[in-house]
């Protein structure tokens, strides 16, 4: 079965905006993007689990300002909404600034699949 | 022990008709004839010789490809044997007769999104069987 973090990788990767797993590394270039999985909600039927999903999925949207932040994370969210290869809904918005001064944008997309 | 309701089976002879979310399995009823009289002192009733099993409906995931079958069975009108088997600890089975009396695409809503869902009402016709 089709992995579903290769098409977000696909969906998001652009060459404004590199996606990275769970973690930024220290000498990605800023804007960046980071995606990471948070629950995995398979759909029941009385015979036991079907191929349907519900995934709750994290992307972080990285940079240098808060303005080039909100840009990113619009760019993202175009991106997931735009995508043919599964279905996201923006459940989640949250913003932060951290220690060195890096502005992030999280975003939580519900994606609704059939992919693992 | 407690047995919980997860594992139930519905099936048109040994068919399963489709991978089952819910299902609400008929109830087994007889009417109640009011038998009061001047004498009574307070309402009395006795239970019609004649049992009924109840309609009822089974929702299924529509993407798993049942609904063809279904529609035939809707549109055919013909009764059939479904089995229904709990998931109790002795297997209680359910064998009767019944014909699809509906089928129901559910509420897609956007704000709300869920699976996609047929409902699928069933009109059990005859007597029941329960081994």
């Amino acid at each position: 079965m089709a992995d579903l973090e290769t098409d977000v990788v696909t969906a998001l990767n652009t060459t404004a905006y590199k996606a990275y797993f769970a973690q930024k590394p220290q000498s990605a270039a800023l804007p960046c993007l980071v995606y990471q999985r948070i629950t995995t909600g398979l759909q029941y039927g009385h015979a036991g689990a079907t191929d349907l999903s519900v995934i709750r999925m994290q992307i972080t949207a990285h940079a240098a300002t808060y303005a080039a932040a909100k840009t990113a994370a619009s760019a993202t969210r175009a991106k997931m909404a735009s995508t043919t290869s599964f279905k996201s809904f923006l459940d989640d918005q949250t913003e932060y600034i951290d220690e060195n001064g890096i502005n992030s944008i999280v975003h939580d997309y519900l994606i609704w699949t059939k992919k693992e | 022990m407690a047995d919980d309701n997860f594992g139930i089976t519905l099936k048109k002879g040994a068919t399963s008709i489709g991978v089952i979310k819910n299902v609400d399995p008929p109830g087994l009823m007889k009417e109640a004839i009011e038998v009061t009289s001047h004498a009574s002192t307070a309402k009395e009733f006795i239970t019609s010789p004649v049992p009924e099993l109840e309609e009822f409906v089974a929702t299924i995931y529509l993407a798993e490809g049942a609904y063809g079958t279904l529609k035939t069975d809707f549109d055919s009108g013909t009764p059939a044997t479904y089995n229904i088997v709990f998931p109790d600890a002795g297997s209680i089975a359910y064998a009767f007769s019944a014909i699809v009396r509906g089928l129901k695409v559910n509420t897609s809503d956007a704000t709300s999104v869920d699976a996609l869902l047929l409902d699928v009402t069933f009109r059990p016709t005859g007597a029941l069987t329960v081994s």
